[in-house]
């Protein structure tokens, strides 16, 4: 099998962003530091006066940092488990846009996990979880399957960012010692190859169901309390299917920010914006299923708590919310999407940012209503957040994009031997694999032997 | 799992867990109880102090004292908090000159000096020249202060405890009783309780005794109605609630007893004989005259009665049945709210308990029995010709609109002193304006008050009392079931400001007050008369002291049969049995004692005085003002109630019962009435009318009536501690007065307010 | 206060379960395990929040100031709740004090991420640990009862107060969860108490703060375990029930209706 062997040549575009330097980047770092100084102030007044500088109070007990939880664990869903679908899929035009998708999974991940740090009212005492940690709790299986699917996740991108950091390493002269120990001595052979696609092989295979447990883990922070509006077993898909929707808005955002900034208009082309958009809408209409099916089991039922909370999101206080959230997550990516002549850059950015909008309002309105509407018919609660979260999320999101950004600056943000080896490869692959789809051609007879990769694949799925 | 073996070790970790309180404790602590007296209301209720290393850290209630029996309710324990209050006097205070509320230190001994020279100087110079404010407090030093007033020649003796609606029972007692003393509902053996706008439960005074009581015929299944134009925390005990239209009370008392009367339920053998001029009577000329009871058929039919109080007339036919029915009914009237009739209310609630024949009988109203010593501030005759209670008894006390008067309209002769004493009429009374005005205008104004109110403020002296907890301290209670309680103790804690016992004081400066007024006071300390007391009770044999529940009930059995095995033998031990057990009390009440008050022997109730009381205002339907106005309703709530209180947090947390927050004063606005005005709950609103502004929160209510606007007093205290200034809104300010026709005395006039949301 | 005090180091150790401890005390397994519980009667309650002011000065609760309460974040052990049925004229109301539960099922304690917070085995009381507590109130949302309260910020009380502070109960500071632990500290000084004089603990030597100061003995409190006690007797009357019963939590804590006789 031929392997790339001129690593750069046409697909320099891709290395540029990590050796030339662009006045545009140091405005961009300038801007996110002033948000994340920000969230620093805004935290160490947190720290110092106590919680009660958030607009969290009696029973509004859990607000902006939980559902900042919640979002940026679903986005992390963008990447990975995306991009361990297409894989696996084998579908071809992933190949520009798997690296950008799971390197929104790492990142994003921190911010979840940091989220929760910042709702403890005892931080210094984050430890004890490890140390005092009880299995009963929901909040002991977050940490154990968002520990894993971190773990797992940061192999999973690095394994296929070893042989760019070796083209780094031995085609550009920057950073030469940081890539040389990244690389681990890769030398591009036949075998490191196999072992490479075998491993990402394995790992795409065991990803799929780290993630889905990862956020359903997630809502049963919320199912496994008696809570109205909480304790439903449709949580823990409705949560993965949110994810994954919001996860793909989140990465469409990522690819136009990256195809505009890097100028990489031959990479991410309409065509990749077009498929995404075909599973956006997918997911758009997956999401309004499972909304649909929560709030019609609910307004049926009629149970008097529940129908408090019911009645506080479609009327009351939180009407505003959530009929945003509808429009966003529904009504606006539904009529941009559907539509081939809207599936364009340009409109699916606006459909991405209702979502990822929406997509936050969703956890809003699943955390608030709830906590102020205790089944204990106490005084009603109110929270308005204060600036104190508010400069958390800004800080959080500056944060995020910074560390995306120089990720960029760092490691090629499109996979360059994944393309190269679509470029040599991967016509042929499919044409063989066309071929034997297709009743009484030459190669319908399973070729066992042929295709490492493939039978690979086959073995891992079993 | 770790988490699994926690639990029990961690339950013996949790009291060391965490950081420990008072780091300057040693590790070994020393501990005591020691028995006190609340004085936060004039229930008297027996405490007892714990003390950890001579520091008091809790209050409990003292399970001898027969008021409480160990209970507290939400203001005994916070007493501690104006112990350690941080805003107290620290000592005796001098008005700078010209300085309104602007206070310098002074020394005792020149504060008394002072004040005993200008008492000298206003004895001398004639009658009428000394004053005296007191709150609700039965102690020593009260009756001390009143005495020092009536041995300088002067009845300014003004007793503001009753709020708004003062001087009303006594009036009911004085012109249909014909003796003076309290009233006192023995709630506990009723078994059907009308209550018209008593405010059992949200009264500030005698709390312990209505709670209890109002406990005891709940839990023997007696039954309840409760007529009120809100829903509030004794409306929540009722089974009943009639939403009767403000200031409607008596006319709804005397409705039910027309129902009685016409249907056969009125109690003759107790009317024909116990009751005056119930029937039509026959004068000494021959002419015949006409009863109450043609009075009260004439004017309360079920229809007029529903017409002016907004109660369905169904209604009120059925819960006259049922109280009529009923084998020892009750009928409770406006104790502790103000209203705009409270004599003629009170005497029509009277009215009805006298057609049941719910006087002096077990679960009736009881006159309460007088301890076996003369109170020390009863009218006297200062030049030393016969005293006594026939010469009270014709005559009312002054009212504080009186004495307003008396100095602003600058009369003869000018009250050259006056003394507050656990009082501060500025914030509580309606007029509070015009009292600070009168009271500035005092050359001497003396307050007591241990913190800051809104009455010191217009003082010239503070001469801060010590706390009970921190003095010796005594109360004398005939509230609860009618029989005298004394309680005696020394005490408890150690002072923490240069605070001086007031009985002491007064003692002091009536000894250096000149022979005219020291003569009256044959004592050198507030222990003397203590001990004086402790021997008049010694002398009496009756009664005992204190006991656990089960010598008390052996003790009540003995006394009723006439038997008496008491604990000690003589004042000595009394004195040293007293310290022990908190006091002493006479355990029964004999009913038909107080038929023998009269002189001629046989003594009725008189009927007449509540026709004569009823003003024709009284007996129409309230006339709203034009334009979208709503009705205001004043109430009292329990914890906000202390007369002296706002510097007690505590209290402050728990002040509405039925609204979650606290710290902040709450209206009550039907909630239909509410969605007109566009108000929702917990809105910001403005209660405005000609005489002021009020901003309050609102709370949506199903239990109020459309018309009305309910608020609660106790909040928006000026002048005042870190923790009561500014906090909430006092309704006072919306409130007029007017004088009684009958009485003389000051009743609140009703308020409409235009409320608006912010 | 010290950062040494503030911080988790006087946690309590985590103990190995059952076997040690029956070795320390050969007592134990022969000693009846207590169920302490509590019946408010409603009929004599007159919401005079007698127990609210005892309980708060017991445990060392701070008062609350115009701020915090209006910011809904005073803290408070046991509060009265008000409950009015109907529409105007015909409306009921009733006032429930509402305390920790101290359910037998607790879903607060299941959710804990560290173990802060525990049902005794001994006693069935549900306790908090406060140097265990990382504040995550996962705990307070989980309560159906909503009677965790928080610590949004450090007790704001003028230093003349810490002198009448109850050295029985530490003081909480910012950041951590605390409930009614039915008076704890009580239980031990009164089983140490009846320890040193050799015998067993009797019915009415441990009562909370909130029942020794109702005035109308509205409260009674006993063990449930002892099915002759008052608490029993009264818990098994007609006229009891349990708040959220349908959510099997099992409370601790019965009511008697108003109103009804048997």
């Amino acid at each position: 099998m031929p392997r790339p062997t001129d690593p750069l040549g046409p697909d320099m575009a891709l290395v540029k962003p990590i050796l030339a330097s662009d006045p545009r980047f140091w405005i961009a770092v300038g801007v996110l530091c002033a948000g994340i100084l920000l969230g620093a102030v805004a935290y160490t007044t947190q720290l110092r006066k106590g919680l009660g500088v958030t607009g969290l109070n009696r029973p509004a007990y859990w607000g902006i940092y939980i559902i900042n939880f919640v979002f940026f664990i679903g986005i992390s869903h963008a990447g990975t488990l995306i991009s361990a679908i297409l894989r696996l899929a084998r579908a071809e035009w992933r190949r520009a846009i798997t690296r950008s998708a799971e390197v929104i999974t790492v990142m994003v991940i921190l911010f979840g996990v940091i989220s929760v740090i910042f709702d403890l009212g005892r931080p210094d005492r984050a430890a004890f979880i490890v140390t005092h940690g009880r299995l009963q709790s929901p909040l002991l299986w977050d940490v154990c399957s968002i520990t894993v699917y971190f773990t797992v996740s940061s192999i999973y991108l690095y394994l296929p960012l070893i042989p760019d950091i070796a083209i780094l390493r031995d085609q550009t002269n920057r950073r030469k010692w940081l890539y040389r120990i990244l690389a681990l001595g890769w030398q591009g052979t036949e075998k490191q190859y196999r072992w490479l696609e075998r491993a990402i092989g394995v790992l795409m295979v065991v990803v799929i169901p780290i993630a889905i447990s990862v956020h359903t883990v997630v809502s049963f922070v919320f199912a496994m309390t008696v809570q109205p509006g909480w304790h439903a077993a449709i949580f823990g898909p409705y949560f993965v299917v949110g994810a994954i929707y919001s996860g793909i808005a989140a990465l469409i955002i990522a690819m136009v920010i990256i195809r505009w900034a890097y100028r990489l208009e031959g990479y991410l082309k309409e065509i990749h914006f077009n498929y995404l958009g075909v599973l956006l809408l997918v997911m758009t209409l997956l999401w309004f299923y499972f909304t649909f099916a929560e709030y019609l089991t609910t307004w049926y039922g009629a149970e008097p708590v529940q129908m408090r909370v019911w009645w506080s999101k479609v009327s009351g206080d939180f009407a505003p919310q959530f009929w945003t959230m509808v429009a966003c997550c529904l009504v606006i990516p539904f009529a941009i999407l559907c539509r081939r002549k809207t599936r364009t850059v340009r409109w699916m950015t606006v459909a991405s940012v209702a979502v990822t909008i929406g997509m936050w309002l969703e956890r809003f309105v699943i955390v608030v209503p709830t906590v102020v509407n205790p089944r204990l018919p106490i005084d009603r609660g109110v929270y308005h957040p204060t600036w104190v979260e508010w400069s958390m999320l800004l800080g959080c999101f500056s944060f995020f994009i910074l560390l995306y950004l120089l990720f960029t600056r760092f490691f090629p943000i499109v996979s360059i031997w994944e393309i190269q080896e679509g470029r040599m490869n991967g016509r042929e692959e499919v044409m063989e694999r066309l071929d034997s789809y297709l009743p009484n051609s030459p190669a319908a007879e399973p070729l066992p032997a042929a295709k490492p990769a493939a039978s690979q694949t086959a073995e891992g799925a079993s | 799992m770790v988490a699994l073996g926690l639990g029990p070790l961690a339950a013996r970790a949790l009291g060391t867990a965490g950081r420990k309180v008072g780091r300057r404790q040693p590790l070994v602590w020393t501990e005591k109880l020691a028995p006190s007296i609340c004085q936060l209301c004039p229930s008297g209720c027996g405490l007892r102090v714990r003390l950890v290393n001579g520091n008091p850290v809790s209050i409990h209630g003292n399970p001898l004292h027969p008021v409480n029996r160990g209970g507290l309710c939400g203001r005994g324990a916070a007493g501690l908090q104006l112990y350690y209050d941080p805003d107290r006097f620290t000592g005796p205070l001098r008005r700078d000159d010209d300085l309104i509320g602007k206070f310098g230190r002074t020394t005792w001994p020149a504060a008394l000096g002072d004040l005993s020279s200008r008492v000298r100087y206003a004895a001398e110079a004639g009658p009428g020249r000394v004053a005296v404010i007191r709150g609700g407090g039965r102690s020593l030093a009260s009756e001390l202060l009143g005495r020092l007033v009536r041995a300088a020649g002067s009845d300014w003796v003004i007793d503001v405890g009753g709020g708004a609606g003062a001087g009303a029972a006594d009036e009911v007692l004085r012109q249909m009783y014909g003796t003076t003393g309290r009233l006192v509902f023995d709630l506990a053996n009723a078994d059907f309780l009308l209550s018209i706008e008593s405010g059992l439960c949200e009264s500030p005074t005698n709390t312990m005794t209505f709670h209890r009581g109002l406990a005891a015929l709940r839990a023997a299944g007696g039954r309840m109605v409760h007529a009120e134009p809100r829903l509030g925390v004794t409306g929540s005990k009722a089974d009943e609630w009639l939403p009767i239209r403000p200031g409607t009370a008596g006319v709804l008392a005397l409705g039910v007893a027309h129902m009685l009367i016409k249907e056969g339920f009125a109690r003759s053998e107790f009317l024909a004989t116990h009751v005056r001029s119930f029937d039509d009577w026959t004068d000494e000329s021959g002419a015949t005259q006409p009863g109450i009871r043609s009075w009260i058929l004439r004017t309360f039919s079920p229809q007029r009665v529903a017409e002016v109080t907004g109660v369905d007339w169904e209604r009120i036919i059925r819960v006259a049945r049922a109280f009529g029915s009923a084998r020892r009914p009750l009928a409770v009237g406006p104790v502790d709210v103000a209203t705009p009739f409270q004599t003629f209310d009170l005497m029509a609630v009277h009215t009805l308990n006298a057609i049941v024949g719910a006087i002096d009988v077990s679960g009736g109203v009881l006159l309460g029995r007088q301890p076996p010593f003369p109170a020390l501030d009863a009218p006297f005759d200062p030049t030393g010709g016969p005293a006594g209670a026939e010469v009270a008894r014709g005559r009312r006390g002054p009212t504080l609109d009186e004495f307003c008067e008396q100095v602003l309209g600058g009369r003869s002769p000018p009250i050259t002193v006056c003394i507050v004493h656990e009082a501060d009429p500025v914030f509580w009374a309606p007029n509070g304006h015009r009292v600070a005005e009168a009271l500035r205008k005092v050359p001497l104004l003396v307050s007591t008050s241990p913190v800051a109110t809104d009455t010191t403020e217009c003082a010239d002296l503070i001469l801060p009392d010590a706390l009970w907890i921190e003095r010796r301290s005594d109360s004398v209670s005939v509230d609860a079931d009618g029989y005298p309680v004394v309680a005696m103790s020394p005490a408890a804690a150690r002072r923490r400001a240069d605070s001086r016992d007031t009985a002491d004081v007064v003692l002091e400066v009536a000894r250096q007050a000149g022979e005219r007024v020291a003569r009256h006071f044959p004592w050198r300390s507030y222990d003397e008369v203590l001990r004086d007391r402790i021997g008049a009770i010694d002398r009496s044999r009756v009664g005992d002291t204190f006991s656990d529940e089960h010598g008390s009930t052996w003790a009540q059995l003995l006394e009723r049969s006439g038997w008496r095995s008491a604990s000690y033998g003589n004042a000595e031990e009394l004195a040293k049995r007293l310290d022990e057990s908190g006091g002493w009390w006479e355990p029964a009440y004999h009913h038909g004692e107080w038929r023998r008050l009269s002189p001629h022997g046989e003594h009725r109730i008189d009927l007449r005085p509540v026709e004569r009381s009823s003003e024709p205002d009284a007996l129409r339907r309230p006339q709203p003002p034009f334009g979208d106005k709503l009705s205001l309703y004043v109430h009292p709530e329990l914890a906000l109630g202390v007369e002296m209180g706002g510097s007690l947090p505590y209290l402050q947390d728990i002040g509405s019962p039925l609204t979650e927050r606290g710290w902040e004063t709450t209206v009550e606005i039907n909630a239909a009435t509410a969605l007109r005005l566009g108000i929702s709950h917990g809105d910001r609103v403005t209660l405005r009318n000609d005489r002021g502004v009020v901003t309050a929160v609102a709370r949506l209510s199903q239990g109020i009536r459309p018309e009305v606007i309910a608020i609660h007093t106790g909040g928006g205290r000026v002048r005042a501690g870190r923790f009561a200034a500014g906090v909430g809104a006092n309704p006072m300010v919306l409130v007029a007065t007017r004088l009684e026709p009958g009485t003389g005395l000051s009743r609140i006039e009703p308020t409409f307010v235009e409320v608006r949301r912010v | 206060m010290s950062d040494e005090a503030r911080g988790g180091k006087s946690a309590a150790p985590p103990a190995a379960p059952g076997a040690p401890r029956a070795a320390e005390e050969p007592k134990a397994s022969a000693r009846r395990h207590a169920r302490w519980g509590m019946v408010i009667d409603l009929g004599r309650c007159t919401a005079c929040q007698g127990c609210v002011t005892a309980c708060h000065q017991e445990n060392n609760v701070p008062p609350s100031n115009p701020e915090l309460a209006a910011e809904r974040r005073s803290i408070r052990w046991i509060d009265l709740m008000p409950v009015m049925e109907g529409e105007y004229p015909h409306v009921r109301l009733s006032i429930l004090p509402v305390t920790c539960m101290q359910c037998e099922k607790p879903p607060c304690i299941k959710v804990c991420p560290v173990g802060a917070t525990f049902l005794s085995e001994e006693e069935g009381i549900v306790g908090q640990v406060y140097s265990r507590c990382i504040g995550c109130r996962y705990c307070t949302n989980a309560c159906p009862y909503t009677v965790r309260q928080f610590n949004w910020f450090d007790p704001n009380l003028p230093a003349t107060y810490r002198d009448g502070a109850n050295p029985d109960v530490s003081l909480r500071y910012k950041g951590v969860v605390e409930k009614c632990t039915f008076c704890n500290h009580r239980l031990q000084k009164a089983r140490d108490a009846a320890a040193a004089a050799g015998r067993e603990l009797l019915p009415g030597e441990y009562t909370p703060a909130c029942v020794e100061a109702c005035p109308t003995r509205a409260m009674v409190f006993g063990d449930l375990a002892d099915p002759e006690s008052e608490v029993s007797n009264l818990a098994r009357s007609k006229r009891a029930f349990r708040l959220m019963e349908d959510l099997g939590t099992e409370p601790k804590i019965y009511y008697l209706r108003e109103g009804v006789r048997e």
